[in-house]
């Protein structure tokens, strides 16, 4: 009898040493009842291997990427700060020079560039492994188009150097192209998507520093391409060089 | 500089629950594209209150929280119907534990918390996943501490019934959507 009257807080207890003034009594009780006792260590094995179950959950490869650019898409302010981060590193490194009125112009009127860089600030902080690996510029464009199902050109006014592979990658809900190279052992990628999705036709931005990092947003035709580069001084000379 | 800082918080700080937080909302809402959307919420929302975090060590749990609530809001806005609950109703059946699983795959668990009903799956969920308290999930919810421990047993009764034989409806605690 006690047993049935204890049964549902045994049920319940987060633990056999829960500390929890509900199920102190029940708790005593399967102390002195062994037969409680198997049955909760039961129950509590059995929770275990329902929450690994659960937790098992495969989640979409994208998550980190979507979750993520979804952050400086929909909130205005955290684009502000980066915007004004950027800012103030073309201020700092003025041998980037673009022009001076870079902060405020795309503060009030070029968005987009800011969602694109800081989209593609994240994505390559979180990705460093190619879906591909070749080094082969044709070959890496190749199999983007085939990929993602639309032309993916690899840019005229870069001297690629031999890639380390190309992967795919989210701005928000749009599939982008990546590829992925090596300069002077620092990484870089750059991401090649439609221009006027983007809203970044015509764009011609960079390089800025944004604390490590290097980045570049530009536009040829119809593609839109944005450069991260690890470092700040070689690969951003670096950079320079290969937009001749 | 400080849009970086932000930006590292995030890396050390969410990003290491985000398939967690991701399990949990595909619990929560069944459907993975939902699950996905839910998951960009919270980061939303924990990146605007980053800086409210005090203990790192609490950042799952945290996180949780905000996901858990908004599904919470969600479910609320989204309320069709208010139906009479007798809570403290004791579940039909003996509960057997001879017949409890022995083993639990990830597919059986989608199945049997798909079966179960919102106002059941939610706190289960939440109990199973988020790490938090009976009383915190009853803060979020809304609901009384007696009302979310007596759904939680009737839920984990009925899961356990259901894992257990897979093939039986969970009659007793399958009301439709949107009837929490």
């Amino acid at each position: 009898m006690e047993c049935d009257r204890q049964r549902a807080a045994l049920d319940l207890a987060p633990s056999r040493d829960s500390a929890d003034p509900l199920f102190a009594e029940a708790l005593a009780h399967a102390r002195a009842c062994p037969p409680c006792a198997a049955r909760l260590s039961r129950r509590l094995a059995l929770d275990e291997k329902i929450r690994a179950a659960m937790s098992a959950v495969e989640p979409p490869q994208t998550l980190d990427t979507f979750a993520l650019a979804g952050v400086p898409a929909r909130r205005a302010a955290r684009i502000r700060k980066i915007a004004a981060m950027a800012a103030m590193a073309f201020f700092t490194v003025g041998a980037a020079a673009t022009s001076a009125s870079f902060y405020l112009s795309h503060r009030v009127e070029k968005t987009p560039v800011e969602k694109v860089l800081a989209m593609s600030l994240v994505n390559h902080r979180l990705h460093e492994s190619p879906e591909i690996s070749t080094p082969d510029p044709t070959e890496a464009s190749r199999w983007l188009t085939q990929k993602l199902g639309a032309a993916t050109q690899l840019p005229a006014s870069v001297k690629l150097p031999p890639l380390a592979g190309a992967r795919r990658c989210a701005f928000g809900e749009k599939a982008v192209g990546v590829v992925q190279f090596n300069i002077a052992n620092h990484r870089n990628s750059m991401f090649i998507f439609d221009a006027d999705e983007f809203g970044v036709s015509g764009a011609n931005e960079g390089p800025h520093q944004m604390d490590k990092y290097a980045v570049t947003v530009w536009s040829e035709g119809n593609t839109g391409y944005s450069l991260v580069s690890d470092g700040v001084s070689g690969p951003a000379a670096q950079l320079v060089s290969l937009r001749e | 500089m400080i849009a970086v800082t932000g930006m590292n918080r995030i890396e050390h700080f969410i990003l290491p629950h985000l398939n967690s937080l991701y399990a949990m909302a595909f619990h929560l809402c069944g459907d993975r594209d939902a699950a996905e959307d839910m998951v960009q919420d919270t980061l939303v929302k924990a990146t605007d209150s980053l800086s409210g975090l005090r203990d790192p060590a609490k950042a799952k749990s945290w996180l949780f929280s905000i996901l858990y609530r908004r599904f919470v809001d969600e479910w609320r806005r989204n309320r069709r119907t208010v139906e009479y609950v007798d809570d403290a109703h004791t579940p039909s059946g003996t509960d057997d534990e001879r017949l409890w699983p022995h083993d639990v795959t990830p597919e059986q668990a989608r199945q049997a918390m798909e079966r179960l009903d919102d106002k059941y799956r939610a706190p289960l969920v939440a109990h199973y996943l988020s790490g938090q308290s009976y009383q915190e999930i009853a803060e979020t919810m809304g609901l009384p501490l007696g009302t979310v421990m007596s759904r939680i047993h009737r839920a984990k009764r009925a899961l356990r019934e259901e894992l257990a034989a897979p093939a039986q409806p969970l009659r007793a605690l399958k009301g439709g959507r949107h009837g929490m």
